[in-house]
């Protein structure tokens, strides 16, 4: 029993990791539940009242309604556009291939907040108003590069030669792509598309400058917050933290079933 | 006139830097089973993606059954390719991999699913259509592609290095499985492989490529027995050869100068000038060993006995020619009785068995 001290060490530094990472979070979920007026201990006791309120406030609710739609429209936007690109630069010989797939990429490491703001100077010009639209397509540039990145990297020669065998026997590109290419990719798409979602659902910045008088429910919560502490934010804040973490246990289930099988 | 499944004329393509086909031309029957044979390199892949409509040639046309189709796309040919990696669809049952190319022809949904039962049935794999391609062996697979390939009728079937993933076992029960499909379906096949012993067991006829051109061309026992060129003699099974010159010619023979001396051989369809270097080849089998003088044959020195391998049948021996060091005489001793490692074994062959073909290299 030599090896138990540096066990107990590693046992117990691996907990304090764990404090540290998700302590808030748990700490937020707590008091959500707090019978009382304050997020802050004592815990008085639990109750579900202030998920009751949540869910009679019909700002929250109808923040909520948009949140879900700007994440799976922009999602859906994204994806598709993202597997259209990686087909054609995986598939087809293009002007400036690396040039092309580091301009698609290159998103990925511009910050949100210039991206928001590049986007707002942008449609004010255009005259094109603060909306959930303009939050959507503020979405679909920052999950688009994501979305490329992930269905390229699947896109290998052995399916390039699987679709060679399917023009072989007669079918036209449309074909290919919508009958071969797309369900071989399935669930490179199927994450991306998750993957975006994530993203898009607890996205706060560009939301917060592209929105105006409907709102995503990151920017709800913000303007909740605006008003003091109270166990109702805590309340919404689990909600957004348990959606997240149904997405992000659907994109693993998606993702670990398709490493199995390969 | 008998009808031409493929005609390809004067076909010339380079890769940067790197002639893959160089005015290769080569007629290929209606219903037979044709083999491309060659080295990694020689053409015989791009001939067949030529002929598959995988890649236009800078110079030059195809004709599938007379017709030009040169530029015509694959899907629009009557031809079809069975993939080395058999490229089949990972998330279709194997009955609809079969039915693809029929779905794609607009064939009624019932009409498919009779077609691809019988085309796996003819391939040994009836009953698996409910399955998908991961749950069955290399073999299997391979059994697919080609069901799916022939399920269009298509008047050509290419297949590309079909047997290159399988262990050996399963390739050679998988040769005799695809003549004998050939022979059922009537089909012309051509079939790519660098496997000269794959080559001869199913080919009617071999062409034999090297560096984009082609060697020869005939039946597997023409080109075994009298080669057109010094490198077919060496791809298409074993030969030993004797470097020479020519030193006259007569109608149909000439007469050779080599280090073992000089004998007279039938000179074959080639034309040869006095002076010119050739090379005797003589395959292991076709060796004389010991004091056996006589009407027909050609002395061919004596070496001394270096190594020994044991094939089964025969022993396979090498030698070191005694008067000849460049000449490394391998040939086909008994399996037992034989003369061992050093004993010096003189060496005859039969004229008719010894071919003269114009030196290489």
């Amino acid at each position: 029993m030599r090896k138990t001290w540096p066990m107990v060490l590693s046992i117990l530094y691996a907990s304090a990791i764990y404090c540290f990472i998700f302590l808030p979070v748990a700490v937020l979920v707590l008091f959500s539940f707090q019978d009382g007026r304050f997020p802050i201990p004592p815990l008085k006791g639990l109750s579900l009242r202030w998920y009751e309120a949540v869910w009679n406030d019909s700002r929250l609710v109808e923040a909520l309604v948009n949140s879900v739609t700007v994440a799976v429209g922009s999602s859906l936007v994204a994806v598709l556009l993202g597997f259209l690109s990686a087909y054609g630069l995986a598939r087809f010989a293009l002007p400036a291939k690396g040039l092309q797939r580091a301009l698609l990429t290159a998103p990925l490491t511009v910050s949100y907040l210039i991206i928001g703001m590049g986007l707002l100077i942008t449609f004010n010009t255009l005259g094109v108003p603060k909306s959930l639209l303009a939050a959507g397509i503020g979405h679909v540039v920052i999950n688009l590069p994501l979305c490329f990145a992930i269905i390229y990297s699947q896109m290998s020669d052995h399916q390039a030669n699987i679709e060679r065998a399917a023009r072989d026997l007669g079918a036209a590109e449309w074909q290919v792509v919508t009958l071969i290419t797309a369900p071989m990719l399935w669930p490179a798409l199927f994450a991306s598309f998750f993957l975006s979602m994530t993203f898009s659902w607890d996205e706060f910045i560009i939301s917060f400058l592209l929105t105006r008088f409907d709102v995503t429910l990151p920017v709800e919560i913000w303007s909740l917050l605006r008003s003091g502490l109270n166990p109702k934010t805590n309340a919404v804040g689990s909600v957004v933290f348990a959606i997240s973490i149904v997405l992000v246990f659907l994109l693993e289930l998606v993702v670990l079933r398709n490493r199995r099988r390969s | 006139m008998t009808t031409l499944a493929v005609d390809a004329r004067n076909i010339t393509h380079r890769y940067s830097g790197f002639t893959a086909l160089d005015n290769v031309s080569l007629t290929v029957p209606t219903g037979a089973y044709t083999v491309f044979l060659g080295p990694s390199g020689s053409g015989k892949t791009t001939l067949l993606s030529v002929i598959g409509g995988f890649l236009v040639p800078q110079s030059g046309e195809v004709l599938i059954n007379g017709r030009d189709m040169t530029e015509v796309a694959p899907a629009k040919r009557p031809t079809t390719t069975v993939f080395q990696d058999y490229a089949l669809f990972p998330h279709m049952t194997i009955g609809a991999n079969v039915a693809f190319g029929l779905r794609m022809r607009g064939v009624g949904s019932a009409e498919r699913k009779n077609k691809a039962k019988r085309m796996l049935d003819l391939v040994g794999l009836g009953g698996a259509d409910g399955k998908k391609p991961h749950e069955l062996s290399g073999g299997q697979r391979q059994r697919v592609a080609l069901a799916r390939a022939l399920a269009v009728d298509p008047s050509v079937l290419l297949l590309d290095e079909p047997l290159g993933a399988l262990d050996l076992k399963l390739r050679r029960q998988m040769q005799a499985e695809l003549k004998s499909i050939q022979r059922e379906v009537g089909t012309s096949f051509i079939h790519v492989t660098h496997d000269q012993e794959e080559a001869m067991a199913i080919g009617d006829t071999i062409v034999v490529m090297n560096h984009g051109r082609i060697e020869d061309s005939g039946s597997p026992e023409r080109i075994y027995l009298k080669p057109a060129t010094h490198f077919a003699a060496g791809f298409m099974g074993q030969s030993s050869f004797l470097k020479g010159k020519v030193r006259d010619v007569s109608a149909g023979s000439v007469v050779l100068e080599t280090p073992c001396g000089a004998f007279a051989l039938p000179s074959g369809p080639a034309a040869y000038k006095p002076g010119e270097a050739v090379v005797v080849s003589v395959r292991p089998e076709h060796f004389v060993t010991g004091e056996i003088a006589g009407d027909g044959m050609i002395a061919l020195g004596a070496g001394r006995l270096r190594t020994m391998t044991f094939a089964g049948t025969h022993h396979l021996g090498e030698l070191d020619h005694e008067a000849c060091a460049a000449f490394r005489p391998v040939v086909q001793l008994p399996q037992s009785g034989g003369p061992g490692i050093g004993d010096t074994v003189r060496l005859w062959a039969r004229v008719e068995d010894a071919v003269v073909l114009k030196a290489e290299g």
